[in-house]
């Protein structure tokens, strides 16, 4: 797959380290080849975003692969804080969890998320969604540019 | 307003003055008319001793014709007594002597009293020898008490007279009963406002006793009663205390105390189950949530590593070391529809339901859209009768047909031309969905409406068994009823009565 900007990292939010590893294993069978940051809870995931430091401000990620259920700081929570920041506001933000529970869909939607997606049981499905989001996302959407 | 509707005490104060007033008043009339027919009486033996005493005092210088001493008794009489007039008639009723001596000449029947009374005295003369006839008249304004004394033709007149006329004339007593008729009108009038008076104090011992004893604790019960429900509700009512009393009205008061407290625990209980269910409803929705969350990360973890196993070590495994880790997959496959289906199951009692009237048609025809690739490709024949309007959640309610019309297209998959009829059965009130499948045995009714219940093997009939519960579920938060009637190789029906709008 041709990625339009290999450099950018993509930032995968996810407490469950089965989950990480299958996560990385289908990314990797689809050839998105870019780095991968991995915070493994909520507070985890908002130190990569906005740094540990009071002005050092880390790269914006290409894309973020938010879990809902987190350790901390609830994903909900990590979600309103990059939709709420300016800087960050227009990195494309795909929740991929295991609920479809009406209200964590409705929630993520008036926070503005841009995409809202249940990871399969089936493997074989996984790596399939996990294509298309690489696809949709890295390749296929323009972004704005991200200011730094 | 008619008496019935109008207040207690009301009708209280009416029965009473109803039936004291009248009684009283018939007594009133009955004494004071007694009273005056009395007096009269006295009167009229009054009159009659005068014309008596009279006719013995004028009979002996009339029947010596000494015109004279009769005027002059007569004169005397009015000295005596001033208001009481007394003339002497002679036959045709011409006025010979009298008391005033204005009248002397002219006739009674145009001056003093009627002319029947004077007929009347010589019929009763002539039949039973009645000399004496007393009466009452009324001239102008002024009422009087007359005796009519008849003058007997007898022996020693007939030197005057002669012999052949038996009666010679008459003499009158007038005397005045105005000044009576006052005496009795006053009387009776004290009488009446006394008796009055009387009455409407004892109608007001009696009302104010009845109100105090019955109207009032009645009224109060019923302030008490007003809104009791929702002042119960709102925390502002206290049970009042008895009174004690033994009779009905305490018995009543006890009654209501009982039901009020009855309502006061009650409405405790329900309070406090409410708590319960809200704290049961938000621990399901808790515990749902986190099922649908962390109980699929593990399934997830087993069937993405078996199958990283299956692709990447393929060389290291055999047939049957593939054919397990198949079976691991599936197995986990099948676990995540499990749990799907049970959160389905429990969103059906937890989502809540906006119902409104809505046309059992459309919801009918929304939910056969989803099969029509089915329905097409088997050449089903599907035929939707008039159905009525309905009062439900329409999302639910499509639901519910959704699975009904799933289960008829599922389980007449082996029939050569599957049926479907949706129709409204008036006898049952309810909307009917026949196919012309496989049935089942109806023994099992009960249990195809349960939780992974299913009558048939998923390799003949692939599914889990939640559709009909939460048909089930989910009519019933509607208070309608579900029913099925099918016998095997038959096909099968399913009745489902909602509230019809
Ligand atoms: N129209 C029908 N004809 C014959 N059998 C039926 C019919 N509808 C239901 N049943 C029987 O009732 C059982 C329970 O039905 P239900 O809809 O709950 O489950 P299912 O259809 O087996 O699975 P699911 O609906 O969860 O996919 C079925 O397994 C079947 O045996
Ligand atoms: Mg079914």
């Amino acid at each position: 797959m041709m990625l339009s900007n290999p450099m950018k990292n993509i930032l995968l939010v996810e407490d469950n380290p089965d989950d990480v590893e299958l996560a990385l294993h289908a990314l990797k069978r689809n050839n998105i080849l870019n780095p991968i940051d991995v915070a493994r809870d909520g507070q985890a995931a908002l130190d990569v975003l906005f740094g540990t430091g009071g002005d050092s401000h880390p790269e914006a990620p290409a894309l973020i692969l938010l879990d809902l259920k987190l350790p901390k700081v609830d994903g909900i929570d990590v979600l309103r804080r990059i939709k709420d920041d300016s800087r960050l506001k227009n990195v494309p933000v795909v929740v991929l969890t295991s609920s479809k529970e009406e209200k964590d869909i409705v929630e993520s939607y008036n926070l503005g998320v841009n995409s809202y997606i249940r990871k399969p049981v089936d493997f074989e499905q996984f790596v399939e969604t996990v294509r298309y989001i690489g696809y949709y996302w890295l390749l296929l959407n323009e972004a704005p540019v991200v200011p730094r | 307003m008619r008496f019935v509707q109008k207040s207690l005490s009301r009708k209280i104060l009416t029965i009473l003055t109803v039936s004291l007033v009248i009684p009283i008043s018939i007594i009133i009339y009955l004494s004071a008319s007694f009273q005056a027919r009395n007096m009269i009486k006295e009167m009229t033996v009054f009159g009659n001793e005068l014309a008596h005493a009279m006719y013995a005092g004028i009979r002996y210088p009339m029947s010596v014709g000494d015109s004279a001493a009769v005027s002059k008794q007569l004169l005397d009489m009015r000295e005596k007594l001033q208001d009481v007039d007394v003339y002497v008639t002679d036959y045709a009723q011409q006025i010979v002597y009298g008391t005033r001596s204005e009248l002397i000449g002219k006739t009674v029947d145009n001056e003093i009293y009627n002319q029947d009374y004077w007929r009347k005295i010589q019929e009763s003369f002539r039949a039973v020898g009645e000399t004496q006839i007393t009466f009452e008249e009324k001239i102008g304004p002024n009422r009087f008490l007359t005796t009519v004394q008849l003058l007997p033709n007898q022996v020693d007149c007939h030197h005057c007279h002669g012999a052949t006329q038996d009666i010679l004339g008459s003499m009158v007593v007038r005397t005045p009963t105005n000044h009576t008729y006052q005496v009795i009108r006053t009387q009776t009038g004290r009488v009446v406002l006394l008796g009055l008076v009387g009455t409407c104090i004892v109608i007001f011992l009696i009302y104010t006793m009845l109100t105090n004893h019955v109207t009032t604790p009645v009224n109060r019960l019923g302030a008490d009663m007003k809104n009791l429900p929702e002042r119960i509700a709102a925390g502002d009512y206290l049970a009042p205390e008895p009174s004690g009393r033994e009779d009905e009205v305490g018995h009543l008061e006890r009654s209501f105390g009982e039901m009020a407290n009855d309502l006061l625990e009650k409405r405790a209980v329900i309070e406090r189950t409410n708590r319960e269910l809200t704290t049961i409803n938000r621990e399901l929705e808790a515990f749902a949530y986190s099922v649908s969350h962390d109980l699929r990360a593990p399934l997830r973890n087993i069937d993405g590593f078996s199958k990283i196993l299956l692709d990447d070590y393929q060389e290291k495994l055999d047939e049957t070391g593939r054919h397990y880790l198949n079976r691991v997959r599936s197995g986990a496959t099948k676990m995540s529809q499990l749990i799907d289906d049970i959160l389905s199951f429990s969103r059906a009692s937890r989502t809540e339901i906006n119902p409104r009237v809505i046309d059992a048609n459309s919801l009918v025809n929304e939910a056969l859209r989803d099969f029509s690739e089915t329905i097409k490709a088997r050449d089903i024949n599907v035929r939707v009768k008039d159905l009525p309007n309905i009062n439900c959640d329409p999302n639910m309610i499509r639901t519910v047909f959704s699975n009904l019309i799933s289960n008829a297209i599922k389980y007449s998959r082996d029939v050569e031309r599957a049926e479907l009829l949706i129709d409204y059965d008036e006898t049952n009130k309810a909307i009917r969905f026949k196919d012309n499948g496989v049935g089942f045995d109806i023994k099992y009714q009960e249990k195809i409406f349960q939780v992974f219940q299913r009558l048939h093997l998923p390799e003949e009939y692939e599914g889990t068994g939640i559709g009909l519960a939460i048909v089930k579920r989910m009519i019933e938060r509607h208070q309608g009823s579900i029913w099925a009637e099918s016998e095997p190789g038959k096909g099968a029906t399913f009745y489902v009565r909602l509230p019809v709008a």
